[in-house]
């Protein structure tokens, strides 16, 4: 289990990108990190890894903090950066050397995944394989790491979307129940229906964080020809897409997206 | 009329598919369904997502899980899902429909004899 | 105290020697030698085509040559393995343990192959120091205390990263102090103050107090490394 505790960072004193976070990451749960660019979704992601330490408050990984990049707490975590490099070695060297410092490994998952995502095992140059299959690579190995907290940055950049659909059934597919997952995006709609929950970073640094099906019983979400009494409304070809409080039994599902403006315009807190 | 279009929760879309699939016959009573991680990875959906509409299925008594196992379609099945669509229909879909027509001004003897046709 | 252990030390030590200079032994040890060649040559010029000294400074060469290799595992180890399941002082002991090895791979190619090119080119020339030689393993040879400028030489890198972080102040009057130091035995014996016995001793003591205070000042900094990388977002 992630926490952040009043946790604040800058680069420059007066340019706060992330201001007094506080939340807890859970265990069994998908988050979907959120924000403009530029907004410090990649910050706050290496601040969970231990890469950056806070200039305020604490990253606890497990009661431990995480800069203090304890090997247990290193071996419960998996990180993915926006930018991969990978050596220029063999496929197989490259997760025979990698590997051995994970006990929970999992051949078979990495195999697996390699062999949906169309990977070769014996791939001789991994500095040699486009973004696409960078990616997917990476990815394969994360999951196949068996970590407990797992970071994605962007994952889904350079992967065209049947490997969007591939990574989200691997997910699916092989996620413990004691496994979390944040990962940031700004393609709402490929993480909307996997994710349980979402962290949205604001514009001035402070963090929105909400469980899906909370938001689905705060609020409900349909097309209406007006946007009277609405929290947040948006022009749409029928009319308004609303946002409101929900009064009644209204069930719906908040679509990401639209809860994303809705935040990031302060019509919600 | 009402004013305010909403698409049903991913999980209710979910359990209606399960049900018209047994109401087809592509599951049948005794019949085992796909385990919440088969249905989360088929659909890309998070298991939680999948849980609920299971426990709102095993609630209606249209399914029922057996430890270890996974979920299986209950014997009376059918009649349940048969009886709930038919309340949903009276509670629901003949109200709206009642005050389209008002709204449009059509009479139940038009709909009736098309009906008979 | 967290338990250390040396499995892992050589297990990332593997890691970074594999991926830096594993991929193509061959290649790279070829490489390898032509460098030494050419620093050989190098040595050769600049000591005016004579062979004692230049035998000298190739030795010399070596151990910088050796330095310079030895900041690539920093590199590598700051960039790419912060995030390896190994505590501070594993990763640190790596980190010597394939400076030390990639020290020991330089002396021995500088002992064969540059020996080889000074045997030959005092096969041609007439000099006193004739004769075939193997470098590193002659008489007289004493610049091994080279080797521990390595050390100094990554401190000095990780020093100039933390810049920003001590203040201007700070850091000038600390390169100061060491520069100061480093000189004070050879000034001491310079104006006449120690004898020269005295300004070696002094010299071993500074070196070494220099030597330790590096090494853990090191490890301290290596603890506070963050991920360097403004475009984060």
């Amino acid at each position: 289990m992630t926490e952040l505790k009043h946790m604040s960072y800058w680069y420059d004193p007066g340019m706060t990108v992330i201001r007094d976070a506080s939340m807890e990451a859970a265990e069994g749960r998908i988050y979907g990190l959120l924000g403009l660019n530029g907004s410090g979704k990649s910050t706050l992601l290496k601040l969970m890894a231990g890469l950056l330490f806070p200039k305020e408050g604490q990253v606890l990984h497990n009661g431990i903090n995480a800069g203090d990049r304890d090997p247990a707490t290193l071996r419960d975590i998996a990180f993915m950066p926006a930018e991969i490099s990978l050596p220029k070695e063999s496929l197989i060297r490259f997760v025979s050397l990698n590997s051995v410092f994970y006990p929970r490994f999992s051949r078979s998952i990495l195999d697996d995944c390699m062999k949906e995502f169309g990977i070769d095992p014996e791939t001789p140059d991994l500095g040699k394989l486009s973004l696409g299959y960078k990616h997917r690579f990476m990815l394969s190995c994360l999951l196949s790491l068996g970590t407990g907290l797992i970071l994605l940055d962007e994952p889904l950049n350079g992967m065209d979307p049947p490997s969007r659909t591939i990574f989200r059934k691997l997910l699916m597919r092989h996620l413990r129940d004691d496994q979390t997952v944040v990962m940031s995006t700004h393609i709402m709609n490929d993480v909307e229906k996997i994710v349980t929950d979402v962290i949205i970073v604001r514009n001035d640094g402070t963090l929105f964080c909400a469980s899906m099906s909370d938001m689905a019983e705060k609020y409900s979400y349909g097309i209406s020809a007006s946007a009277e009494g609405a929290l947040y409304a948006e022009n749409c070809p029928e009319g308004f897409r609303v946002l409101r409080e929900n009064t009644g039994r209204s069930e719906g599902d908040i679509p990401v997206e639209i809860l994303f403006n809705a935040v990031t315009k302060g019509a919600i807190k | 009329m009402t004013d305010f279009r909403q698409d049903k929760a991913i999980y209710r879309q979910m359990s209606d598919r399960l049900c018209d699939d047994i109401l087809s016959g592509r599951y049948n009573a005794g019949d085992r369904i796909p385990s919440v991680r088969e249905l989360s990875e088929m659909l890309e959906v998070n298991t939680n997502t999948v849980v609920r509409a299971y426990d709102q299925l095993t609630r209606q008594g249209i399914v029922f899980t057996r430890r270890g196992m996974g979920y299986f379609v209950s014997e009376n099945a059918r009649d349940i899902i048969m009886e709930n669509r038919r309340r949903e229909f009276m509670e629901e879909r003949l109200p709206d429909l009642f005050r389209q027509m008002k709204l449009l001004g059509i009479s139940m003897e038009t709909v009736e004899s098309l009906w008979k046709e | 105290m967290k338990t250390f252990s040396f499995t892992r030390m050589l297990m990332l030590s593997r890691l970074q020697f594999m991926e830096t200079y594993g991929r193509h032994p061959k290649k790279t040890l070829t490489i390898a030698s032509c460098a030494i060649i050419a620093l050989s040559l190098l040595a050769f010029v600049i000591n005016g085509w004579r062979l004692g000294d230049s035998m000298e400074a190739a030795e010399h060469l070596t151990y910088i040559f050796a330095a310079v290799l030895s900041m690539t595992f920093y590199a590598d180890l700051v960039a790419n393995r912060l995030m390896v399941p190994a505590s501070n002082a594993e990763k640190f002991a790596a980190l010597y343990t394939n400076m030390l090895l990639i020290t020991i791979i330089s002396v021995l190619l500088t002992a064969t192959v540059g020996s080889a090119f000074f045997s030959i080119v005092s096969m041609f020339i007439d000099d006193a120091d004739n004769g075939a030689v193997i470098l590193f393993f002659r008489k007289g040879h004493s610049s091994l205390y080279l080797i521990f400028m390595e050390p100094i030489f990554i401190w000095l890198t990780q020093f100039a990263a933390a810049k920003k972080r001590y203040g201007k102040a700070a850091f000038w009057s600390v390169i100061a102090g060491y520069t100061i130091l480093m000189l004070l035995p050879v000034l001491l014996q310079k104006t006449g103050v120690t004898g020269e016995d005295t300004a070696r001793v002094l010299s071993a003591c500074i070196g070494g107090l220099m030597l330790t205070c590096s090494i853990v000042w090191s490890y301290i900094l290596l603890k506070k490394t963050e991920l360097d990388s403004r475009e984060n977002d």
